[in-house]
């Protein structure tokens, strides 16, 4: 193995030790590297706080869109969590509104192409729903609380 | 102080770089990206690119060197070029600028998603992979190459022990040991005792029952774990002890195996109480795996015997190529490859049936229950006995890929003389074979 080879070899095991190392130290994230603090905090209260988002069909009723295929690319975590954060941030409402006129988008372009079997939706709502936990997930349609964040609907008739 | 200095440099030589087999990481990069092409051949990125930009919140490497979201058609043209990369990486062909462009676009590809709402983990120990094998050696055995090498250069022995091949699977494994590491120092850390000592985990398990991840857990079992008393605590304080005790599996033989069982069941009980997909971070535990000493045990539990006899024409420079790259493929040793035109009398000696002349015209084959092939034929009878050719062997069978074979072949054991072969021409043959041949009336009528 040539001097050359060694260098680029052993500078490849101090950035990738070193790159961890400080991550886990420091407790940031810098993405490959990370500390991976998923489910390190712990929950004390047998509850639970989520953003969910429902569809309203032109009869006006209320679907709660709990399908993956319904939020692709998007998911149950990284949207929710995402929503909150811009939710939190500075052009808080104007920017959730934005994002969840895209979210209704998606969904009536992806059903239109016959990929969701869902109702066209003519506007799309997010609430912070609030559950006691059961077992089986067993109150999933009946929260213990459900406040309104935001809604979005679209100007053209579905 | 000195000596402590020189045992711990030592230490860390052996550690890195003592010299191994080139197959350990040969075979891991194999299965390491065909698991890869496989699992993400099927993705679409492009959809990412249709995502608005008020969801855009960009992860500090997209930030710092300001990476755009392209455009879905540009990430289309990407995406292709990204699993293009894989299955070329996989098979070992251009490996080294294939492994490249792997984790360039891979970096891009995986990482993108991460700028809308939250970082996930699961592909993360797979970029540093990618970026750590682009700069190894890892296409020198059990590639593409190194059979178009073996075809260039001859039968050329395989590439001896090196360290080359052994820092890159300790980093990877390092690093896969200290993505665990991480994962229980952030639990300590963060809730300390507590995250084992308390109703957490049953709550945790309750959790996820409310589609709160990016997959639903496959099972609901974790609803029926979080009412049994002792049994979330159980699986918290072993979950902590597996991922802090990981490192130990770099050092220690003993517990090598049991860490990285509980590492694979971890990942394993994520995704099925849980939800979270890791399934494609489990391919990194192939690294693990001593591949040469694998190989060597499975041999020696296989009968030793000889299923296909090949004789070829050793003075032909296409056809000595030809056999050095059906030797590297013939894993199981379980050919006989005989050069006619240098060892005849041997040959003559044991399968009198044979022609000299038509054995130097074409390539003939004698499997164990005596049939004789040439041609075409030969090869798609070399095909049964080459676990390779298991793959393309029932496509040998398909008309019109055998009419078309035998022809392919034809063409070129008719044109080897004027282009390749060392030897003479026709006459030369009929001489050379009426030299030491029984001669066979019409022996020559294939050429």
């Amino acid at each position: 193995m040539s001097t050359r080879r060694l260098v680029v070899a052993h500078l490849l095991i101090l950035f990738v030790i070193g790159g961890s190392l400080y991550d886990i130290g420091t407790r940031q994230e810098h993405w490959p590297f990370s500390n991976y603090p998923m489910f390190s905090t712990v929950h004390r209260q047998p509850t639970l706080t989520w953003l969910r988002l429902f569809g309203v069909t032109a009869d006006n009723r209320e679907i709660a869109l709990l399908s993956y295929n319904e939020l692709w690319p998007l998911d149950q975590s990284r949207l929710p969590l995402g929503l909150r954060r811009i939710a939190d941030g500075p052009d808080g409402p104007p920017r959730l509104q934005g994002a969840l006129t895209d979210v209704m988008r998606r969904y009536n372009a992806r059903r239109e192409k016959g990929e969701i079997r869902g109702p066209a939706l003519r506007a799309i709502r997010l609430y912070k729903m609030g559950w006691s936990l059961e077992p089986f997930a067993a109150n999933l349609d009946n929260p213990s609380s459900r406040e309104f964040v935001a809604e979005s609907a679209s100007n053209e008739a579905p | 102080m000195t000596r402590f200095l020189f045992r711990l440099r030592d230490r860390w030589m052996a550690f890195w770089f003592a010299p191994a087999s080139a197959t350990n990481l040969g075979v891991s990069r194999v299965i390491f990206f065909g698991v890869l092409a496989a699992f993400y051949i099927p993705h679409n990125f492009s959809i990412w690119g249709t995502v608005s930009s008020t969801l855009l919140q960009p992860i500090w490497l997209f930030q710092t060197f300001r990476v755009p979201v392209l455009s879905p058609a540009m990430l289309s043209a990407v995406e292709a070029a990204w699993k293009v990369s894989l299955v070329l990486s996989s098979v070992g062909l251009l490996t080294r600028p294939s492994m490249s462009v792997a984790a360039l676009f891979g970096t891009y590809l995986l990482g993108l998603p991460h700028n809308f709402g939250q970082t996930y983990h699961f592909d993360a120990l797979l970029v540093l992979g990618f970026w750590i094998l682009a700069f190894s050696r890892a296409g020198d055995a059990w590639s593409i190459d190194h059979l178009i090498r073996t075809a260039r250069e001859g039968d050329a022995p395989p590439a001896a022990a090196s360290p080359e091949y052994t820092w890159p699977v300790q980093l990877i494994l390092t690093a896969l040991s200290l993505v665990f590491f991480a994962a229980g120092v952030a639990k300590i850390w963060t809730s300390g005792l507590e995250w084992v000592m308390s109703d957490h985990m049953a709550f945790l398990l309750r959790r996820v029952q409310y589609h709160i991840s990016d997959a639903d857990p496959l099972v609901n079992w974790g609803s029926h774990i979080a009412e049994l008393p002792l049994a979330p605590r159980l699986m918290a304080a072993g979950t902590i002890l597996i991922e802090t005790s990981y490192p130990l599996s770099l050092f220690s033989r003993r517990l090598r195996v049991p860490l990285v069982l509980g590492g694979i069941s971890l990942i394993l009980g994520i995704r099925f109480l849980m939800g979270p997909t890791f399934e494609q971070f489990l391919v990194i535990n192939v690294f693990w795996v001593p591949w040469d000493r694998v190989g060597a045990r499975l041999r020696s539990w296989l009968p030793r015997r000889t299923d296909m006899r090949v004789f070829y024409d050793g003075a032909c420079s296409l056809c000595q190529p030809t056999v050095a790259v059906l030797r590297r493929l013939d894993l199981r040793q379980r050919v006989e490859f005989l050069d006619v035109h240098g060892d005849w009398a041997s040959i003559n000696r044991r399968f009198p049936q044979l022609s000299r002349e038509q054995c130097l015209a074409d390539m003939h084959g004698i499997d164990r229950a005596g049939h004789l092939f040439s041609g075409f034929e030969t090869y798609r009878a070399l095909a049964r006995v080459l676990p390779l050719g298991w793959i393309v062997l029932p496509f040998l069978y398909l008309p019109p890929v055998p009419w078309l074979g035998r022809r392919i072949y034809r063409v070129i054991a008719d044109h080897r003389q004027t282009t390749a072969c060392a030897l003479p021409g026709r006459a030369a043959i009929a001489a050379a074979a009426s030299d030491g041949d029984r001669g066979t009336a019409g022996a020559s009528s294939g050429r």
